[in-house]
């Protein structure tokens, strides 16, 4: 009898237990952090999260804070039992508290997503590098791609936002960090692609205004996650609600408002990108911490290197390759740190010596031109061709297969020209046609390709009719199927050419080091590896030497029309 | 175990065929497995340093046209590296990017990010122009791996490092297998080759033998008794060869025998030469007896007491001869159910009784001690002849007259007899060969130079020893050894 009272009683408080903790999950709470603009966020996610209380038959509330952190703090506290995070803090959360990922949308038929470093569409900025002492917007402190990407990057070039921009600020939305870049409030924003594409895909206005200047690897897409004491029972039924949410009539409405496909279920290993980048900035704030590494040039002065600019005739690597030997033997014959600096046109080249970003640069006539007229530099040597001249030609060329036998033939075919302020593969063969009486406008089309190499190639496929390159490049490509239909008269090589800011002793040591290439042993070895027209060496350069060609520029009206020839007077 | 292989020669023909192989091919089996490791190493390596070329001029394109923004998409590189290591086939156990400051840039561990890489590998890597190879030998694992390093450098321009490591678990495994391959086909064909050994060497050995046991069986006067000869080999002629000798050795032994008895003959027929004066002698006395007790007989043969008395003479002097002339049969007939022991004083007594006529006739004295009761384990026939060969030779020595003594005595377990002369003596260089078959000092038909030969053989046969000692112009002592029947 005493034995069935006590088992009564222990039967009583099982049950008052059951039926507390059936009161506590009685309610579904879901914290959401601003994701879009905080209010889209509570229109969209008030959506989603009804319509979780309305499958699970539990009252739903929706918990919205304005940062990341005020989320964190309720999911591991229990307060929240489903939480939609940024990537970046599910992965600090999964390791911190062990925060369970549940599930993740899909968006374009993918569980991934990027941050784009944007900045205005008018803006000349065309690498992260360029962003250097300009202003950036971050998103949250803990964001992905608003934030923990752009340091990361700034970390491998050993830099911090700190000393690489000049200020930052958080939007805490990356509308808000769009809108900011849009409004050329700040130079550059990393921002999520979800939201961009988003917005691009509605036409927002001020998206409009940006372009993407770089695109990061692939994150796994913000989560949904839960609490790590979730009762595996809640847990099931509200992945379950998630996971057919595309197959109901009113989630799959939901889910097309949001550009989401559906919800999946992801593997944790997708997070593991966003787990690198935190790891090489701990490594590396560790390293900083503990000791400055002494490998490399941690005194790399930027004053102390001298860049050397070259025309981008050819693509970077074959660049390096050709001209790598000249630097490492102007390095060595100067003493000096002596650097190759690549761009990626012609008109940059100019642009850097006369920014003082190089103090030497390689050019042809057209560009040397320009530089003088822009910017005052001043021819030191020319080289001399591997026959010994100091001029070269340039042909026009077409397929060995064609019937093409004379420029006059060239009336409505396409045409291939190299780089457009190329003097051997523009400006000549555009004087060479015009005296064959063919104009732009009598070609069917035309284009320009940087490198020589790469109109020789077109030709050769057939996907231009004829092209002008340089005679010692035709030379190359002539047993590939080229034949040479026009030669020009004698171009003068190009110059090494010195910016105005550039210390008389370093062009005194730089004119010096090349003028005596030819005449040492190593010199001469480093010369064959350089192009054709470069192997001879080099010779004193003076203004005078491209009088002809500044001539025969001045002497034609200045513009055909079609902006695609320098309009200029030298 | 190691006595019954010390005394096969089959067993040891097998032994050492079979170690010389085995050793041979433990040999030959690590010859092969080393040669095939290094080369499977050398080809992992030169697949590294591919791969490092290769994947460093995709960074270093990678890099540049990063710098030059020429591609917006950031983390191929991390994506390039991740890929890499994924690809099970490429057997890597990582690969890291480094920049210039040697911090991972890229790296297929993420934990890795970041750190910075200060070993002197990298570092020499950093400067080096080809591709440097570190080998590691992981204790742990028992796999070893291969650690490649290139610097990402065109020409004097330097971006960083290339850093991955190569495991050599399968390369490994296979060289293990290619190992376990070698030393099993080995073993097997040892075990086939121990077989064929063993049934070629008993082919081989097994004539041998043959040949040795029947060799083990042949005694002197063999019953026909022929090896089977099979094949034309060498053993078939050795066998050959053998019966034939074996054939040759019986002819030559019949022959032996058949001088040998003709031999004993004559050495008999000339010691009856000796004794027939003696004989003669002891028959002339009772014949002398005989004919006068006939001559009395003819003459009062009517007298009965006279006729009694004459015949009981006759008779007497007829038992004498018969006596005389039954001894000579019993020397040199043929005897059976001889005794095998002899009392040496009996003996001795019926070789004197031949010989005192002769020994009177030239003056001799004899003289003899004989232990009491002594008796050697010699036939009697054997002990007489031995006593009658060294007595007429020491007679034969003694043509002035002398002494000739006969000492027997017992020795421990021995008996030993002496025979002593004071006669001629023999010269010291012709001593050693007095025991030689027909070597004879003395005139023609008075020996055949076998005496002391057959003396020799027949104290041989008893397992007894023959010593002599003799001084020229005082005598010879020959001293005989006969040890207790054994």
């Amino acid at each position: 009898m005493k034995h069935l009272k006590a088992l009564f009683f222990s039967c009583i408080i099982i049950l008052a237990t059951v039926a507390l903790s059936i009161a506590e999950t009685a309610s579904i709470k879901a914290g959401v952090a601003s994701m879009i603009t905080p209010v889209s966020a509570v229109k969209y996610y008030q959506q989603v999260v009804e319509y979780l209380g309305k499958k699970l038959k539990l009252p739903a509330k929706m918990v919205h804070r304005t940062t990341y952190d005020e989320i964190d703090v309720m999911l591991e506290e229990g307060e929240v039992d489903v939480a939609f995070i940024c990537s970046s803090p599910y992965v600090i959360d999964n390791e911190k508290f062990g925060a369970e990922l549940l599930v993740a949308p899909l968006v374009d038929e993918k569980p991934f997503y990027q941050s784009y470093v944007i900045v205005h569409k008018n803006s000349p900025i065309k690498t992260i590098d360029d962003l250097k002492d300009q202003t950036f917007v971050f998103a949250d402190p803990k964001s992905n791609t608003g934030r923990l990407y752009p340091v990361y990057m700034l970390a491998k070039i050993h830099e911090t936002p700190e000393s690489f921009f000049s200020s930052t600020l958080y939007s805490y939305s990356h509308n808000k960090s769009i809108e900011i870049v849009a409004k050329k409030r700040a130079a550059g924003a990393a921002v999520d692609s979800i939201v961009y594409n988003y917005m691009v895909a509605t036409d927002s206005p001020y998206v409009q205004e940006t372009k993407i200047i770089h695109r990061s690897q692939e994150f796994g897409i913000p989560p949904v996650v839960v609490p790590p004491g979730l009762s595996p029972f809640l847990k099931s039924a509200i992945r379950e609600v998630f996971l057919t949410m595309h197959r109901d009539p009113e989630g799959k409405r939901i889910l097309d408002e949001m550009r989401i496909d559906k919800f999946v279920e992801v593997p944790d290993g997708n997070y593991d990108s966003i787990r690198a980048m935190q790891a090489f900035i701990e490594n590396n704030s560790m390293k900083v911490a503990g000791k400055a590494p002494e490998n490399g040039d941690s005194a790399e002065n930027d004053t102390d290197i001298i860049y050397f600019g070259i025309l981008p005739r050819d693509n970077p690597r074959i660049s390096y390759e050709r001209y790598q030997p000249l630097i490492d033997y102007l390095s060595r014959q100067t003493g000096g740190k002596i650097e190759l600096r690549l761009e990626t046109s012609y008109k940059d080249v100019v642009n850097s010596l006369g920014q003082g970003r190089t103090s030497f640069a390689l050019l042809g006539a057209l560009t040397y031109l320009d530089a003088v007229q822009r910017y005052n530099a001043s021819p030191i040597v020319r080289s001399k061709t591997a026959r010994g001249e100091v001029f070269f030609r340039s042909v026009i060329v077409t397929s060995i297969d064609g019937s093409i036998k004379e420029l006059s033939e060239l009336v409505d075919k396409k045409f291939a020209f190299a780089a457009l302020w190329s003097t051997s593969g523009n400006l000549i063969p555009r004087y060479m046609l015009a005296w064959s009486g063919i104009h732009l406008d009598n070609l069917s089309d035309y284009r320009h390709f940087n490198s020589h190499a790469s109109v020789a190639k077109k030709i050769i496929r057939n996907e231009f009719a004829a092209g002008a390159i340089r005679l010692s490049m035709a030379e190359q490509y002539l047993q590939y199927g080229l034949k040479i239909i026009a030669t020009s008269d004698p171009i003068p090589t190009g110059p090494v050419v010195v910016s105005n800011k550039t210390p008389h002793n370093i062009r005194q040591k730089i004119e010096k080091a090349l003028l005596g290439m030819s005449e040492n042993r190593e010199g001469c070895e480093v010369l064959k590896k350089l192009d054709p027209e470069l192997q001879g060496g080099f010779v004193e350069a003076s203004d005078a030497d491209y009088s002809g060609v500044r001539q025969m520029i001045n002497n034609v009206s200045l513009t055909c029309g079609k902006g695609c020839h320098p309009k200029r007077t030298f | 175990m190691l006595s019954s292989i010390n005394n096969s020669l089959q067993k040891k023909f097998i032994l050492i065929a079979f170690l010389s192989v085995s050793l041979l091919a433990i040999v030959v089996s690590i010859f092969v497995a080393t040669k095939t490791r290094s080369v499977l190493y050398n080809a992992t390596e030169q697949k590294g340093r591919m791969m490092a070329q290769t994947v460093s001029a995709l960074i270093i394109n990678e890099l540049i046209y990063e710098k030059l923004g020429l591609v917006e998409e950031g983390g191929l590189i991390d994506n390039y590296v991740r890929e890499l290591y994924l690809r099970q086939e490429l057997e890597l156990r990582y690969v890291a990017v480094l920049d210039n400051h040697l911090q991972v840039i890229s790296h297929s561990d993420f934990s890795e990010f970041g750190k910075y890489y200060e070993d002197h590998f990298v570092q020499d890597a950093q400067h080096a122009h080809d591709v440097l190879v570190k080998k590691h030998t992981n204790s742990a694992s028992h796999f070893d791996s291969f650690e490649f390093a290139t610097p990402l450098s065109i020409e004097g321009k330097r971006w960083g490092v290339l850093l991955f490591e190569l495991s050599l678990e399968n390369v490994q495994r296979e060289a293990d297998v290619i190992l376990f391959e070698i030393l099993s086909i080995a073993g097997i064909a040892l075990l086939l080759l121990f077989v064929l050994i063993y049934f070629l060497s008993h082919r081989f050995i097994r004539p041998i033998t043959d040949l040795a046991q029947a060799m083990g069986e042949v005694e002197v006067g063999m019953v026909e008794k022929n090896i089977p000869v099979k094949g034309r080999d060498e053993l078939a002629r050795l066998a050959e060869s053998y019966n034939e000798m074996v054939c040759r050795i019986r002819e030559s032994n019949e022959e032996m025998k058949l001088a040998h008895e003709k031999l004993l003959h004559s050495e008999k027929l000339a010691t009856l030469g000796v004794l027939s004066s003696s004989v003669a002698h002891r028959i002339n006395n009772p014949l002398g007896g005989l004919f006068n007790c006939v001559r009395m007989l003819k003459r009062k043969g009517d007298d009965a007491e006279f006729r009694e008395n004459y015949l009981t003479l006759v008779e007497e002097g007829l038992e004498s001869i018969e006596e005389t002339v039954g001894q000579l049969l019993w020397t040199a007939g043929k005897r059976d159910g001889e005794e095998k022991s002899s009392d040496v004083a009996g003996v001795l007594a019926g070789v004197v009784r031949f010989l005192d006529y002769r020994m009177r006739k030239q003056n001799i004295e004899f003289v003899d001690s004989i232990a009491h009761e002594l008796v050697v384990p010699v036939a009697p026939h054997d002990l007489e002849e031995i006593f009658l060969n060294t007595m007429i030779n020491a007679i034969q020595a003694m043509e002035e007259g002398g002494y000739l003594t006969v000492i027997a005595k017992r020795q421990r377990n021995s008996s030993i007899l002496h025979i002593e002369d004071t006669g001629t003596g023999i010269p010291k260089e012709a001593l050693n060969k007095v025991f030689n078959l027909f070597y004879s000092t003395k005139k023609a038909g008075e020996g055949t130079g076998l005496g002391m030969w057959m003396t020799y053989e027949l104290v041989a046969k008893y397992k007894g020893t023959v010593e002599l000692q003799s001084k020229e112009g005082i005598g010879t002592i020959v001293t005989i050894t006969i040890p207790e029947a054994v």
